[in-house]
């Protein structure tokens, strides 16, 4: 049975912001399964599904309820485009790559890649190595420059900036403010010979801080954030753990407030158990902060924990794309289906 | 005097290096790269300062050098005799009479003048050569003013040791632009370059670089706000002439605990003992 899975935040939110899940099944009589929605699982009957979308009215406990009411009329337009669901994409882009190529020698490391980014959202960039994933998330960051093609950022002023035309100083300027990037190995990104509150100081000493009272004050408190203890801020990292390491990067990196984050595998490298409880870290600061963030990531559960969209790469091109758990779900792209049962279910 | 050149260094050479001068004059604080030569004295030993002070030295100059403040140490003597030899100045250790001072490690006491110029041997060009390894990426900070990293030394020096902790080779900003070196002088003499009337050129053989800060110009140590930069010396008058404003020098005198206290620029010393001001050791030392 092949199903749909779409996120919908509600207008007037009678679920007082939480997220409604609704799985539709394919023809037939079938269930929509609301999660979140006060009792965890709710079960009613689906009518016809028609060419544009589905047309569904709700039978819950034998009477007529306003929310699923509610539900069930947004979606019947969020099925149209199941793509743009959460967040609410009226808004304008944060970031969007148009037609990027990019080849390094013969090989096709980027082939007319198209990517949006919403405020807010978190997209996950998955596919198998060297299928180009990390080649995008430097040439949207502007680490790299495509042979063709254009990254526009838009700025807290609503202004457009085309980050690979931007001069130096100014996307210097974006790196260690708005954006902020996370990568698989901590140490490439700490300074290992400066402790860690220094470490978590720099970008706000960077941006112009010159008061070691605040700038301290701001370090024990990203550090709690973190779940690293206040009195381990004058510690080398080199004696964190791997995990303390990666927890203390995303606060190096978090503490200026970024607008937009790039993770590069950020749980690669870490144990399942370390790793579950950075992910949690990652998705309630990213909530919370509303930061919006490109992940790369080889492994199909953290994209699914973590992503709202998701963007299936392959040899350099972007196969399939959509809402995390329609793509996961629902795979289309032959390559897609295979990435996706080739997941072991532990 | 017959197979040398004016000042030991040929013409072509002398000319390189004052465009890179009046490149580093142009620019203040910002390092300029040229073409060093070997000189007859091991790097360290002050192979950049003798360059520069070959390529401005005129035959009407006044040349002091100085090392570690004092006019009689090896290294002072021998480049005061190098330039005696081969350029024919007059040399001096009187710093009011000076018109070009060469130093190493001090800025003299006495307030130089809008005619004078100091000359300052530098080791190592780059103050962020010890943060930042890879001399592309300093470059490049230096290039775009990104100077939080220099902040983040100073912030791991008061989060050690409760003070910022650096007592020479003080980091400074020149201009509100460049992050500089201002070579291993000791913190206490920071503030003598600021808005100093004298020409002050920097020069780093081994590193073949120059910079400069030119006269009236506003060099600020780096510092926080609740830890404001400080001076630090020694607390005890000088024992020879009883200054107690000056930088001083410690001295053990025998092995059994024995320490004197004394200025480190020796003319500025010399000077007020000439002038009758006389420390607490001041007769003992007379009397050997």
């Amino acid at each position: 049975m092949s199903a749909r899975t779409g996120f919908r935040r509600l207008p007037n939110d009678p679920l007082s912001g939480s997220f409604t899940r609704i799985v539709m099944a394919g023809k037939g009589p079938s269930q929509i399964v609301m999660v979140g929605a006060g009792p965890p699982s709710t079960s009613f009957g689906v009518a016809d599904q028609q060419r544009c979308g589905w047309r569904a009215c709700a039978h819950h406990g034998g009477r007529d309820d306003p929310v699923v009411r509610i539900v069930i009329a947004e979606f019947g337009s969020a099925t149209r485009d199941l793509r743009c669901c959460n967040p609410p994409m009226t808004e304008p882009t944060l970031l969007s790559g148009r037609g990027l190529n990019l080849t390094f020698g013969t090989i096709p490391a980027l082939a007319n890649v198209n990517v949006d980014l919403w405020p807010g959202e978190l997209l996950a960039i998955v596919g198998e190595s060297g299928s180009g994933k990390t080649t995008l998330l430097n040439v949207l960051s502007g680490r790299l420059a495509p042979d063709s093609g254009t990254v526009w950022y838009r700025d807290p002023a609503n202004h457009l900036h085309d980050v690979h035309a931007m001069p130096a100083p100014a996307l210097r300027t974006l790196h260690r403010s708005d954006w902020g990037f996370v990568h698989q190995d901590p140490r490439q990104n700490l300074r290992m010979s400066v402790s860690a509150g220094g470490n978590v100081g720099e970008r706000l000493m960077a941006r112009g801080a010159r008061h070691y009272g605040d700038i301290r004050g701001v370090a024990l408190d990203w550090l709690s954030q973190v779940e690293i203890d206040a009195d381990r801020i004058d510690d080398l990292p080199r004696t964190f753990s791997g995990g303390m390491l990666q927890r203390l990067q995303i606060a190096r990196t978090l503490v200026t407030h970024p607008r937009l984050v790039f993770m590069d595998e950020p749980t690669g490298g870490l144990d399942v158990s370390v790793q579950a409880r950075l992910l949690d870290l990652i998705r309630s600061l990213v909530a919370r902060l509303r930061i919006a963030v490109v992940l790369v990531t080889h492994d199909i559960a953290v994209a699914r924990l973590l992503a709202h969209r998701i963007a299936v790469m392959q040899r350099g091109q972007i196969v399939e794309t959509g809402l995390t758990d329609q793509v996961l779900d629902d795979p289309r792209h032959p390559y897609t289906q295979l990435l996706v049962s080739s997941v072991l279910n532990a | 005097m017959k197979g040398y050149n004016f000042a030991y260094l040929d013409e072509q050479t002398k000319r390189m290096i004052r465009r890179a001068l009046l490149k580093a004059v142009a620019i203040p604080g910002h390092q300029v790269p040229f073409g060093s030569r070997e000189m007859p004295l091991p790097y360290g030993w002050g192979t950049g300062g003798i360059q520069v002070t070959a390529s401005i030295l005129g035959a009407a100059d006044v040349l002091k050098v100085i090392d570690q403040g004092a006019d009689d140490t090896t290294n002072a003597v021998s480049i005061r005799r190098f330039f005696a030899r081969t350029a024919g100045v007059a040399t001096t250790t009187a710093t009011a009479e000076a018109t070009v001072i060469q130093t190493r490690h001090r800025i003299p006491e006495k307030q130089l003048r809008e005619d004078q110029i100091i000359v300052y041997q530098v080791p190592q060009p780059e103050p962020l050569f010890r943060l930042e390894s890879s001399r592309i990426e300093t470059k490049r900070m230096q290039g775009l003013a990104d100077y939080g990293l220099m902040h983040v030394k100073l912030y791991e020096d008061v989060a050690r040791f409760g003070q910022i902790s650096i007592s020479y080779d003080y980091p400074v900003m020149v201009n509100e632009r460049y992050l500089m070196s201002p070579s291993p002088i000791p913190a206490f003499d920071n503030p003598k370059m600021d808005m100093m009337p004298a020409l002050q050129l920097f020069g780093a053989g081994r590193e073949k670089r120059i910079y400069a800060i030119p006269p009236w110009t506003r060099v600020r140590s780096l510092d926080f706000d609740d830890h404001p930069f400080r001076t630090i010396n020694a607390p005890h008058p000088c024992g020879l002439c009883g200054a107690t404003d000056s930088y001083l020098d410690e001295v053990v005198t025998d092995d059994r605990g024995g320490r004197l206290f004394v200025c480190s620029d020796t003319d500025h010393c010399a000077e007020r003992r000439a002038a009758g001001h006389v420390g607490t050791d001041g007769f003992q030392e007379a009397a050997e």
